[in-house]
């Protein structure tokens, strides 16, 4: 990989595609993310939304990011260099660097150890210490950042935890390693709304204070909306709109991100569901007429929309859409890898 | 507890505690409310307070090591707590159905929709039906839900989430009950399925003149839903109002920590949230059961019983002792 002037990105995705194969004699393609591309500046740090429903590709996006399977296109590019190319020094590097936050703070703890074997094994695996009393204080300085008191936590078995504890812990043990990059997949969903925002409060102040860049990965935008500053809207693996956190949610141009938004239960009975964008009739799957994905669901599709993939079209300051109803905006982006997802 | 309007619920100081070997754990705990004729009725709490298992309490699904250690439950005069087995059966999904969480998982997947909802009327139906007559019926029902009329022959893998739920709304109404408990009936759908599954539900209790009794955690979709609301927190009701007066004006502080730390699409701040845990219910804290958690606590606050729900301004109850009267 030659130098380019991406250099600078801590994380780059180029045309990211991942087509999963199904049925052995007739071969049935479902593209779970199509032609994505992002970039994460090293500096300053930023939260960035990838939000979906389920079946958008979010969670694809996070395991291609993280290195857990390999794209079939395009590349996921960490200091310039593709992950897929990377020595045994660089790998470690990116392994350290990059860290991630799973949904589920119940399933992610072994239930026969204590939980400070989650920290244990990490400074074991990444030789952070080999003193045992340096060991037990980077441990108990993560649980203190993440506003969690030692002295409760450690020597506890995981169901002797709340979930909101767990999930802390979790961030801890993600901080622990002071990475650049948080990868955060669904953190909050199964946590009640009490703890949620305690949660949310932490994962914005590694951000602040310790310049930990974040990618948020939710079916929630209202939680998105109060931390990130950026957001990718995603549809049947493609983006439909993306940009900066108030533009999306504030004046949405995407016909799926008005519905998305649109549908979210506002905590205001005064303020009810509008029926302004009608509700779909084909929940199920996505009809893939090599156009517009949202083109079977769209109140304003046309002709051009069901024959061709719309570009990303700059709709505003740090504001892209994918939509043919831009046409005529500048082009933000031409398709790299068209066709696919027919 | 509200005008003597018609009820068609009435709960008065439900007990409900789960046999452990350290004890009881009391996961309802005096719970008493209305829903009225047509109304809808939300209970909202987070994971542990007792919601599900008040409703599961009003069918009497409650299994060993739960009991009913008393209250009262009346449907239409009767104290369903009071039925035998087999009285109670006529009043299963004649009367009250229910639509449970994930209730799309428990369609069978070896059988027909059609044929599983032709199952759930015959099971709870006195009166034989010819074939005909009850496949009649399921094309009613499938439109009523707005599903189209080929899911009849479809199986359960074929359907979407969304569907799915569709179909088991359809079984609930089949008998047109009284009134329908829907236990967090949407929180595995995405948010636009979401909202056309709820805006089918509410078309179709406003329709047949039931009662909605919606058990969730989300505060946004109770807000989008129901005309009143129960706050609970740890097998009590802390708070029953209007649900404009209650996220207008929350008086208890429980509820108004919960409503502020709600995160909303038209605010962006930073939120605080509620410091503490909820608490364990084998060993519950003395006095209010919120006091550790709560901004407001006073010296009465642990050192008197746990305050009763009292209606402090017409229609509203709330308990909490910064209500007392001096």
């Amino acid at each position: 990989m030659e130098a380019t002037a991406q250099q600078t990105d801590l994380i780059r995705l180029a045309g990211l595609t991942k087509v999963y194969g199904s049925g052995l004699i007739k071969k049935r393609e479902t593209v779970a993310l199509d032609d994505f591309n992002l970039s994460i500046a090293a500096s300053p740090p930023r939260i960035t939304t990838i939000a979906g429903e389920s079946g958008s590709g979010k969670t694809t996006l996070a395991n291609l990011i993280l290195g857990f399977i390999t794209p079939t296109a395009g590349q996921v590019l960490y200091n310039g260099v593709n992950i897929w190319d990377m020595d045994r020094r660089g790998w470690f590097e990116f392994r350290r660097n990059v860290q991630a936050i799973f949904q589920d703070p119940y399933g992610t703890f072994d239930p026969f150890y204590r939980v400070d074997d989650v920290f244990d094994s990490l400074i074991t695996k990444f030789k952070l210490t080999s003193s045992r009393t340096e060991a037990r204080q980077i441990t108990v300085d993560a649980l203190e950042v993440v506003g969690l008191r030692p002295e409760e936590i450690l020597g506890k078995y995981p169901h002797q935890l709340s979930g909101g504890q767990r999930q802390r812990i979790m961030v801890a043990r993600a901080f622990l390693l002071k990475p650049r990059l948080i990868v955060a997949d669904e953190p909050v969903s199964m946590i009640d709304a009490s703890l949620q925002v305690r949660v949310l409060d932490i994962i914005m102040r590694l951000k602040e204070e310790f310049g930990i860049s974040f990618l948020y990965i939710t079916h929630d935008l209202s939680t998105a909306y109060q931390i990130s500053d950026d957001i990718f809207v995603l549809y049947a693996g493609s983006v439909m709109e993306s940009g900066d956190i108030n533009s999306v949610i504030q004046e949405p141009v995407h016909p799926y991100s008005q519905l998305l938004v649109g549908s979210i239960p506002v905590p205001d009975p005064t303020v009810r569901w509008e029926a302004q964008v009608k509700p779909p009739d084909a929940e199920a799957g996505v009809l893939f007429t090599g156009g517009c994905k949202f083109y079977d669901r769209c109140p304003f599709s046309t002709a051009p929309c069901k024959r061709s993939v719309p570009q990303l079209y700059e709709v505003g300051p740090n504001h892209y859409a994918s939509c043919h109803l831009q046409q005529g905006r500048p082009v933000a982006q031409p398709r790299s890898v068209a066709g696919l997802g027919r | 507890m509200t005008d003597a309007k018609t009820n068609i619920l009435e709960v008065r100081d439900l007990k409900v505690y789960y046999g452990t070997a350290r004890g009881p754990v009391r996961a309802v705990d005096g719970v008493s409310f209305d829903v009225g004729r047509d109304e809808r009725f939300g209970l909202v709490g987070e994971s542990g307070c007792g919601k599900s298992t008040t409703a599961m309490t009003l069918l009497r699904l409650i299994r060993p090591p739960g009991k009913i250690v008393g209250g009262q439950v009346t449907l239409g005069g009767a104290d369903l707590l009071k039925l035998n087995d087999s009285e109670m059966r006529a009043v299963r999904w004649k009367r009250i159905s229910l639509i449970m969480q994930g209730a799309m998982n428990s369609l069978n997947p070896t059988m027909r929709v059609r044929d599983q909802i032709i199952d759930a009327i015959e099971a709870h139906q006195t009166e034989a039906q010819s074939r005909k007559a009850l496949e009649e019926r399921v094309t009613d029902l499938l439109a009523m839900v707005q599903l189209p009329h080929r899911v009849s022959t479809m199986y359960p893998h074929e359907l979407s989430g969304g569907m799915k739920q569709r179909v088991c709304i359809a079984m609930a109404i089949a008998l047109e009950p009284q009134l329908i408990i829907a236990d967090e009936p949407t929180s595995a759908l995405d948010v636009v399925v979401q909202r056309a599954v709820m805006e089918t539900l509410i078309a179709l209790q406003k329709r047949m003149g039931s009662s909605l009794l919606l058990i969730g955690h989300d505060m946004g979709l109770q807000a989008q839903v129901v005309d009143r609301l129960g706050v609970m927190y740890a097998g009590r009701l802390v708070e029953v109002a209007a649900v404009n007066e209650t996220y207008s004006r929350p008086l208890h502080p429980y509820t108004q920590a919960l409503i502020q730390s709600l995160p909303s699409i038209k605010l962006r701040s930073r939120k605080i949230g509620i410091s503490g845990l909820p608490p364990f219910l084998l060993n519950p804290p003395p006095g209010c059961i919120f006091h550790p958690r709560c901004p407001r606590v006073m010296d009465v606050c642990p050192a008197d019983p746990p305050p009763p729900l009292r209606e402090v301004e017409p229609g509203r109850f709330v308990a909490c002792h910064l209500y007392d009267e001096r």
